[in-house]
């Protein structure tokens, strides 16, 4: 990419435009877009310069933004040949060239193609003065016919050469000499004016409105319609799961009796054989155990136990061969029998759950949900005392158990591509460790936490981070659910490890899931001072253009610093975005298909979602009323495309505070 | 001299009549022994002695940070002294301590002194009085225990003016004062206690 040069330290506003020709002259290596924002105001256009046009791009960046222009060409394309079949400066294809043409200019500055950006400027130049009757509609219509086609070659010359060919936009400038076409910016009113003709997209709104669209709403209208009538179905199926449910659990009460009664037959099997046990056999209650040891230890003499364990378990019938069938009694064939039972049940649950889950995505499908978090239901079926394998971890000065089941693999390697990112402390309300100790084989490095990935179940499934401060190992626990007054959200049960110690047993899941709730009924309450038990280690920045390559290259930059970066390609998408992801900070481009920068911000600021949000504008405007504007709506700060890299990262640095 | 578990266990043990109730005794997991020995000391209670039946209780002096206070006897299952280590217990009162495995069981461990006063007395060492809530043991962690005292319910008189030793939304744990220190009601504490560490995990 080519550098931006640094911003020159007078006031260019003073220059005559005679000036400014000879000082561009002077600067024959830099670009027209590093002037002044402002320059918009001196109603003078840049001219095209013999900038150096190679660029330093990635093949990857070119091939993203080349197939981006490509569509946006086809576009322009498609809004010329409407404009030229209505002849008429109202069109509704001149607002189409307007809006594509801004896109490219600022994706195209972005990322340093400084003639396309140009051609693209002088699109948009050459409709407003169509829309405000300054050109003809039908010269105008020629020069535009030209323009595209100059940036097409351009554009060849970006894929094929890497470089930047000038030809095609000193072409355009000859041509719309000839065509007596000035390239003057009109002001500002003009433009406003201009955009409220038919353009609801690009005018700033009033305070506190959003546009609708007509066709969308009646969509939602019928989709709640849908909703009213198939509410009925929706209750059958959730009444059959409960009723599933229920038969469940009438069928692990009988599996508990049932488990009982071998029980009782295992035992008097084992007390049986106990004639001709090993004399070595240790005893199968642990009580027994200890009390012997107990006595070991204050008589100094070694105790034995008279009996056995019992020849055969249901651990054993879990290891089942058929082809050592001869070898098990038909007890043991009872026993491997109930051990299949007891997989079928749990194959069942697993069934069940799967249901539930269905049709929660069914209702949710239906129902316009804004916080699945409200909207879900946590549905925990029965416990029991119950042998869990799983991670010995560490968080603060506690061990926890979490079980295999909900963790994908442990990462050592920093924070990675998580969709949210936690630290185990903060969800379990532990003190956050003050500075994490050092390994002792080098101390020069900090530790690095590792980070368990976890699953959520959501829609679509996303993977979290979980920061813990050590992982120690794997056990295997017995596992009980803790009294009534002792359930907590997240914590599914408690073990004691041998040596006495209590361990907590993690939903690490429903921790989180809990963690947001607690959150969204502090920011509901308005208690915006609650301890916010997620930390986030690195700030979330929510990236919002309709670029795909304008967000590329704006990830790569702030990705130098340890961001976590979202994106989202307009308004809408944004909004949904911060509701779930609840960002640190949006870098909020103006113009936008569905719903534009500024309607995003009143949406922010009459609902105050998200108070503590930082916003940067970033857009292609210069002028001083959208600076206005935007400060009006609650933007912190206002950068102008192309922006420095530096520029961008200081910023962004400063409004987070770091 | 403490006799030994084992020695306790053979005890009774030779109290069965039945082999078979001694074998399934063997089998018993630690936490299905205990509730199993309650329940026969429960039913091998003795009457109520006169002095009980004439509305005499006997009471532990425990001494806080702020004075003494008074928990029912009765009400008490052990004292131990506070030498164990806790699992911290999440979005619990700041009042509780965590819990602990007690014979088989798991129990909440609450800071006596912090309930009551509602201020910040870190612990640092004492003694657990263990109790029991039909819910959930509770242990209580009190600086040092005193002597047993007999107190008749005529003998408690009700507080005039607020208390330094208890806050004044602990006053329904309280059934009175007695030589100016509060006497606390076994059931009225043990009942909030366990409500307030229930709906803790709800409420910020």
């Amino acid at each position: 990419m080519t550098e931006e040069p640094e911003p020159l330290p007078f006031d260019h506003s003073k220059l005559s435009p005679r000036e400014l020709e000879v000082l561009r002259a002077f600067l024959s290596t830099d670009e027209f877009a590093t002037l002044p924002p402002d320059s918009e105001e001196t109603a003078v256009l840049p001219a095209p310069q013999p900038v150096d046009p190679t660029l330093d791009l990635e093949d990857e960046m070119i091939s993203v933004f080349a197939g981006e222009v490509e569509e946006d060409l086809s576009v322009l394309r498609g809004g010329l040949e409407q404009a030229e079949r209505d002849e008429d400066a109202n069109s509704p294809g001149f607002l189409t060239l307007r809006q594509v043409a801004h896109k490219i200019r600022g994706s195209a500055a972005m990322i340093g193609c400084d003639a396309m950006s140009a051609i693209a400027h002088r699109i948009e130049l050459v409709v407003l003065q169509i829309m405000a009757g300054e050109i003809d509609v039908h010269t105008g219509l020629y020069g535009l016919g030209h323009a595209v086609g100059a940036m097409q070659v351009t554009l060849v010359g970006v894929v094929t050469q890497k470089r930047e060919d000038l030809q095609p936009l000193l072409g355009l400038e000859q041509d719309f000499d000839t065509l007596g076409i000035s390239l003057a910016e009109p002001d500002e009113e003009q433009t406003s004016l201009l955009y409220s003709r038919g353009d609801p997209r690009g005018r700033p709104g009033p305070a506190g409105s959003v546009s609708i669209d007509r066709q969308q709403f009646d969509q939602l209208i019928q989709h709640t319609e849908r909703l009213i009538e198939q509410q009925t179905a929706l209750e059958h199926a959730r009444k059959q799961v409960e009723e599933a449910f229920q038969e469940l659990q009438t069928a692990q009460a009988r599996l508990r009796r049932i488990e009982a009664f071998f029980s009782s037959v295992f035992m008097s099997v084992a007390n049986g054989a106990s004639e001709h046990a090993d004399e070595s056999a240790k005893p199968s209650s642990s009580l027994v155990a200890r009390i012997l040891r107990d006595a070991a230890q204050r008589t100094g003499r070694a105790y034995q136990f008279q009996t056995t364990t019992p020849p055969f378990s249901l651990e054993d019938a879990t290891r089942w061969d058929e082809l050592e069938m001869d070898r098990f009694s038909e007890t043991n064939l009872l026993a491997y029998a109930l051990n299949e039972a007891i997989g079928d049940i749990a194959t069942a649950t697993a069934q069940l759950q799967r249901a539930l889950a269905h049709l929660d995505t069914l209702m949710s499908q239906h129902i316009s949900i804004t916080h699945q978090v409200r909207a879900g239901f946590i549905q925990h079926f029965p416990q029991a005392t119950r042998l869990a394998q799983g991670l010995l971890v560490r968080a603060w000065e506690q061990q926890a158990l979490i079980p295999f089941s909900q963790v994908l693999r442990i990462d050592y390697q920093g924070q990675q591509d998580y969709a949210h990112f936690y630290t185990l402390n903060a969800l379990l309300d532990f003190p956050t460790t003050p500075e994490a100790p050092t390994p002792s084989t080098s101390p020069a490095q900090p530790l690095i936490q590792p980070v368990l990935r976890v699953s959520m179940d959501t829609q679509p499934a996303t993977q979290v981070g979980v920061q813990v401060d050590e992982v120690i190992g794997q056990v295997e626990l017995l596992v009980k659910p803790p009294p009534a007054p002792l359930q907590r959200p997240g914590i599914s049960g408690m073990a004691v490890d041998s040596a006495g110690n209590v361990l907590l047993v993690l939903d690490v899941p429903e921790l989180i899931w809990h963690d947001q709730f607690r959150q969204e009924q502090a920011r509901d309450t308005g208690a915006h001072d609650t301890p916010v038990r997620t930390k986030r280690i690195m700030p979330k920045i929510l990236i919002v253009d309709d670029s795909v390559s304008i967000r590329r290259t704006l990830r790569q930059t702030l990705s130098q610093k340890e961001y976590m970066i979202l994106e989202a390609s307009d308004g809408r998408e944004a909004l949904e975005k911060i509701e779930e992801q609840s960002p640190d900070l949006l870098l909020l481009d103006l113009e936008m298909p569905r719903m534009n920068g500024y309607d995003v911000l009143n949406v922010l600021r009459t609902r105050s979602l998200l108070p503590d949000l930082k916003i940067v504008l970033l857009t292609s405007r210069t002028s001083k009323k959208h600076k206005q504007r935007a400060h009006e709506l609650g933007a912190h700060k206002y950068l102008t495309k192309p922006c420095a890299d530096n520029t961008l990262l200081e910023t962004v640095a400063a409004l987070l505070g770091r | 001299m403490f006799t030994p578990i084992w020695a306790c266990l053979l005890t009774r043990k030779m109290a069965f009549q039945d082999e078979k109730d001694a074998q399934s005794l063997e089998r018993m997991t630690d936490e299905e022994f205990w509730q199993r020995a309650r329940v026969e000391a429960a039913n091998a209670s003795t009457p109520l002695s006169p002095s009980e039946n004439a509305g005499l209780h006997q009471y532990l002096a425990c001494e806080l940070r702020r004075g003494t206070c008074y928990v029912p006897l009765h009400a008490i299952e052990a004292v131990i002294p506070a030498s164990f280590s806790l699992a911290r217990l999440p979005f619990a009162p700041r009042w509780v301590y965590g819990v602990l495995a007690w014979r088989g069981e798991i129990a909440a461990v609450v800071n006596l002194d912090e309930y009551l006063s509602e201020l910040e007395m870190p612990f640092s060492g004492g003694m657990l009085l263990i109790a029991r809530h039909p819910q959930c043991a509770i242990g209580l962690l009190v600086p040092a225990i005193g002597l047993t005292t007999t107190i008749g319910s005529e003998q408690l008189t009700s507080a005039t003016a607020p208390s330094t030793l208890y806050a004044p939304a602990r006053a329904d744990v309280v059934q009175g004062l007695y030589d100016g220190y509060p006497v606390l009601d076994a059931v009225a504490l043990l009942n909030d206690v366990t409500r307030q560490i229930g709906m803790a995990a709800h409420h910020d």
